[in-house]
């Protein structure tokens, strides 16, 4: 399942995009950068948004104008929490 | 929430740090701006918490202790304060950006020239490196008494016994032991310590000071008001006012003091054994967890509480996200500012999710953490 991983420069940018969805009421929740999605400039932190909600995360980015570095996709590497001894 | 990440700041400071500072906040008046009883509060609890530093930390003269609002201010001030042009340094792969910024800074402004005592897959270093790289131009050695990343701690009384017997300044960032392992200036050879209030200190952020030992010239980052020689053009050449332009932070000041009572009372081999209690715990019960890779040299007790780790190759900050929003322990994942260090265990790419502890933390919440890992590693997509 692929999964977004939207990343700034630092984390004031991350934090004013966080709002704006949150304000827009686009679900996206605060995450570590992924080490293999930011690459050596960007900030240790992400907006994480499920594939569902990515087209709207970016029309909120447009109409507002909102600074960010890149969003990148990424397979999940963890499956669902389940309850290990079903 | 379970805070793991003590190495980056303790969020659990003993309630005595809470009282001071906001008993300070409505008392405390500008330190050396007047002689009214709010200036002269502020002067008299600079001064003890001077004295009660110097000697926390074996520093011969109280004068000499200089309030930072954190590490690397205090590096700053004594890497770029005491380095001229062509001037050698040696320093370590260990090092945080707080020793290492600063030094490249030196590197490309004044000339000076670095070497690097590496460092095996475990992190740990061959001493007799720092002997090998001595050239007639070196000037001082600057390290960390424990690196942030494998919480692998240096001998620094050895490295000391070398900086002596070549006559080298040296320059310790205690940013990792300060307040968790005893230190003393003069018994270790240390002739500049750096260190921070907000971690095992267990004070507010905002704090932290540079220690001197002996009469070492420094020049300030900073420049500016220090309440006194008001005509003097230039900055004021008598320490601390030498180095302390502008106000200091008298409400963190008293909560750092706070800080120092905590400990000195409570025993800084009290809190050093329950913290490496929770380390070599969480260490014993993660062990088996199959495809883990910890980190860092665990043979030894001479470590920092810190246990970094991956779980085969999974991203580091997936598995520290995971942590947190499924089962809200608190970890670091990623660089740490520890860039060399990441290349010397050959994780740069990878990063490591570190498991840092404090003194609030508890053998139950180590127990907890591990079973989130050893779930998380269960969990992996193959």
């Amino acid at each position: 399942m692929v999964r977004y991983y939207i990343l700034f420069d630092n984390y004031e940018q991350g934090l004013a995009l966080h709002d704006l969805l949150d304000g827009a009421g686009v679900s996206n929740r605060i995450t570590p950068a992924p080490a293999a999605a930011r690459g050596k400039l960007c900030c240790g932190m992400s907006l994480l948004v499920e594939a569902d909600m990515i087209d709207r995360a970016r029309e909120v980015i447009q109409d507002n104008n909102a600074v960010y570095h890149s969003i990148v996709p990424m397979d999940n590497q963890l499956q669902a929490k389940r309850d290990r001894y079903c | 929430m379970i805070y793991l990440d003590n190495a980056a700041t303790t969020i659990h400071k003993p309630p005595c740090v809470v009282r001071a500072v906001t008993e300070a906040l409505t008392s405390l008046g500008n330190a050396s701006r007047g002689a009214h009883e709010g200036a002269l509060a502020t002067n008299r609890l600079v001064y003890r918490t001077r004295r009660k530093l110097a000697s926390f930390f074996g520093c011969p003269e109280s004068e000499k202790v200089i309030f930072t609002c954190n590490s690397t201010e205090a590096l700053n001030i004594a890497i770029c304060g005491t380095l001229h042009e062509g001037d050698h340094v040696i320093t370590t792969v260990l090092e945080h950006n707080s020793v290492l910024r600063p030094l490249y800074r030196m590197q490309n402004e004044r000339g000076v020239s670095l070497g690097f005592v590496p460092a095996d897959k475990q992190g740990c270093i061959d001493y007799a490196d720092f002997e090998r790289m001595i050239r007639p131009q070196t000037r001082a050695i600057v390290c960390t008494h424990a690196s942030n990343l494998t919480g692998n701690m240096l001998d620094i009384r050895r490295i000391g016994r070398i900086a002596k017997e070549h006559k080298l300044l040296f320059i310790v960032d205690a940013s990792q032991t300060a307040g968790a392992v005893p230190i003393d200036m003069v018994q270790m050879g240390i002739s500049l310590l750096c260190f921070t209030g907000h971690k095992s200190m267990m004070g507010p952020q905002g704090t932290g000071g540079l220690c001197i030992n002996g009469d070492i010239e420094i020049e300030p980052l900073k420049t500016g008001g220090s309440g006194v020689q008001s005509f003097l053009t230039e900055q004021p050449r008598e320490y601390p006012t030498r180095l302390e332009a502008g106000t200091l932070n008298g409400h963190g000041i008293a909560g750092l003091s706070a800080a120092v009572d905590f400990i000195s009372q409570t025993g800084i081999d009290v809190i050093r054994a329950h913290e490496q209690e929770l380390a070599r715990t969480f260490y014993r019960l993660i062990t088996g967890i199959p495809d883990i890779h910890i980190y860092g040299d665990h043979t030894s007790d001479e470590r920092s509480p810190i246990v970094a780790l991956n779980i085969a190759d999974l991203d580091s900050a997936i598995v520290a996200d995971e942590l947190a929003y499924s089962y809200g322990i608190a970890t670091r994942a990623g660089a740490h500012c520890a860039p060399l260090m990441h290349k010397a265990l050959g994780t740069q790419e990878q990063g490591a999710v570190r498991f840092s502890f404090g003194f609030y933390n508890t053998i139950g919440e180590c127990e907890a953490a591990a079973e989130a890992l050893r779930q998380i590693a269960d969990r992996r997509v193959l």
